[in-house]
């Protein structure tokens, strides 16, 4: 294809999407319903994965020190958890602390640890594991630290937390793919019948001496052009959405497992799932459709 | 030169549109294709154009066998033939101008040279002044002119017309007539299917009849009905340069004449 011919297609394209608003607009709208419905869920994915590896989080592992260890080997013990990759955070305790939890929890019954030695306690470090499925290889790992008497590990609670989160990975995935399948479908169906109503003009410029490409060129660039549009209209709908909600509900500050995603990351994120997808499927869905009106 | 030899053509449907067919069209000349619904007037169009491809025999343009062009090759093809419809194929959407002008923007022409033949061709077919209108604002004869300035705009070797005069008045099928005419003066190839008796008789061309797949009649100067063989005359040959400058001074000459006696 020259030059030219190729810029008189490309100026085609944009002429043709003022000179059809109608359709552009529908086909503008069906998209981007289409993808606020993908953007919503990507959204909804992705503070669930975030929740969900959260709350694995919050189990604790327990390690417990020698009884009466010294101040280097609790130091030992505390180092190797710093250095230790699987490790979120940890909370140290001296027996004198145990010893209070242990009054507290007994509450009125408390009297009976009254001239209790706390040297009799040991040393305690409360665990959060970054990913609650490396549990028991943590545990592994610390047992061997000198100084570690014990560490106690709920794995019950931890292989229900895996458990949860692979189903969380699962579902967002099979409900991405069928999402996706059935926008695809919706889309490319507007598309269709975007290029089936200009049917009539594409076999004229079969008559007169456009070669396939010169028709197809301005139906990929009017699909990217509106798969774009509907994909940013789409993501300005949902930015709005999101903001609102963060504001409307006053959730926990964002340490807290249950506070969802600040609106940086989400929308960056389905900013792009959007262009992407609505690129691809209004450029690919123009060709596809215009190949079966190019036979004249 | 377009040459048919021993084209035959049947349809899937088992339907046989020609029964090998065979004639020569000389450069410059121009034919009527004249015959009843059914006798594969628009079936011969269609092998022109590659729209269909004959099952037996050849169809030659310029001794290059079209008939077996390869697909990819067929849009190139149909930049040399200028195409008139009955039903005028105008694209709704685009003006007067633009329905001219991109049949120029397909073949890549620099957009300076779209702007400097566009008017003159329209000035040729006498609506120069209705370059921004569309083509639901105009007349059935307009818009049939427009198609004609369509298919000439490119200086094609061949004018195919498929029953151009089919949705016109007489007053208007006049007056294409007239256009087409005046374009193979300059030496155009003009091919006109019709079954328009009245243009036909006027004219005294050369007239192909089909019936029923076969050529019943080829006589070269004569009307619709059966009439006695005339020698042919030499048909012009096309020069060069596009005559359209000269068209349009001749087509201003007439309209500013058509004023005078009105």
């Amino acid at each position: 294809m020259k030059p030219t011919t190729f810029r008189h297609a490309l100026r085609e394209s944009g002429r043709n999407l003022v000179r059809h608003p109608v359709i552009t607009l529908a086909s503008m709208t069906t998209i981007a319903l289409m993808l606020l419905l993908v953007g919503v869920f990507v959204a909804f994915t992705m503070n669930a994965l975030t929740i969900a590896q959260k709350a694995g989080q919050q189990a604790p592992v327990q390690v417990w020190s020698d009884y009466a260890a010294s101040d280097a080997t609790v130091a030992g013990v505390e180092t190797a958890l710093q250095k230790d990759a699987g490790v979120l955070s940890y909370v140290k305790k001296s027996p004198a602390q145990n010893l209070e939890d242990f009054r507290k929890q007994l509450g009125g019954r408390s009297g009976v640890l009254d001239g209790f030695d706390e040297s009799l306690l040991s040393w305690s470090f409360t665990v959060h594991l970054k990913d609650p499925a490396e549990g028991q290889a943590f545990v592994d790992r610390i047992s061997g630290v000198p100084g570690v008497r014990k560490v106690d590990l709920s794995l019950p609670v931890m292989d229900f937390l895996e458990s949860l989160m692979r189903w969380v990975y699962a579902g967002s995935a099979v409900g991405i793919a069928m999402l996706g399948v059935v926008a695809l479908f919706i889309i490319s169906n507007m598309v269709r019948v975007a290029v089936y109503s200009r049917a009539e003009e594409i076999s004229i410029m079969k008559y007169v001496g456009a070669t396939n490409l010169y028709i197809r060129v301005p139906f990929i660039v009017e699909g990217a052009v509106v798969g774009a549009f509907g994909a940013i209209t789409a993501w300005g709908i949902l930015y709005g959405a999101y903001s609102s909600l963060l504001e409307s509900l006053a959730l926990p500050a964002t340490s807290t497992f249950l506070a969802l995603l600040p609106l940086s990351s989400v929308s960056l994120a389905v900013l792009a799932v959007d262009l992407v997808f609505g690129l691809l499927v209004g450029s690919i869905g123009s060709v596809l459709s215009v190949r079966r009106h190019v036979r004249v | 030169m377009i040459e048919f030899r021993g084209v035959g053509m049947t349809y899937p449907s088992g339907i046989e549109a020609l029964k090998e067919i065979g004639f020569v069209v000389d450069p410059g000349e121009f034919l009527f294709v004249i015959g009843r619904s059914g006798s594969g007037k628009s079936t011969l169009v269609k092998l022109l154009t590659c729209e269909e491809r004959p099952n037996r025999g050849n169809v030659l343009i310029d001794g290059y066998d079209i008939s077996r062009i390869e697909r990819r090759y067929v849009p190139y093809l149909r930049r040399n033939i200028g195409m008139i419809f009955q039903d005028f194929r105008l694209i709704e959407t685009k003006s007067v101008y633009e329905n001219v002008a991109f049949a120029m923007e397909i073949v890549g022409a620099p957009g300076k040279l779209i702007r400097r033949r566009v008017p003159i061709v329209l000035s040729t077919v006498g609506l120069k002044d209705k370059s921004d209108m569309r083509p639901s604002e105009l007349s059935g004869g307009e818009q049939q002119r427009v198609a004609i300035a369509r298919a000439m705009v490119n200086n094609p070797m061949l004018i195919l017309a498929d029953e151009p005069t089919g949705n016109l008045d007489p007053g208007n099928s006049e007056s294409i007539m007239a256009l087409l005419d005046s374009i193979n003066q300059r030496g155009t190839t003009v091919i006109v299917c019709t079954h328009d008796s009245s243009v036909v008789d006027k004219m005294r061309r050369r007239v192909i009849e089909l019936e029923a797949g076969r050529i019943v009649r080829d006589d070269r100067r004569s009307g619709y009905g059966t009439a006695p063989e005339l020698p042919g005359e030499t048909p012009a040959e096309q020069p060069e340069e596009p005559p359209f400058e000269e068209m349009a001074e001749e087509a201003e000459r007439r309209a500013a004449q058509e004023k005078v006696d009105a």
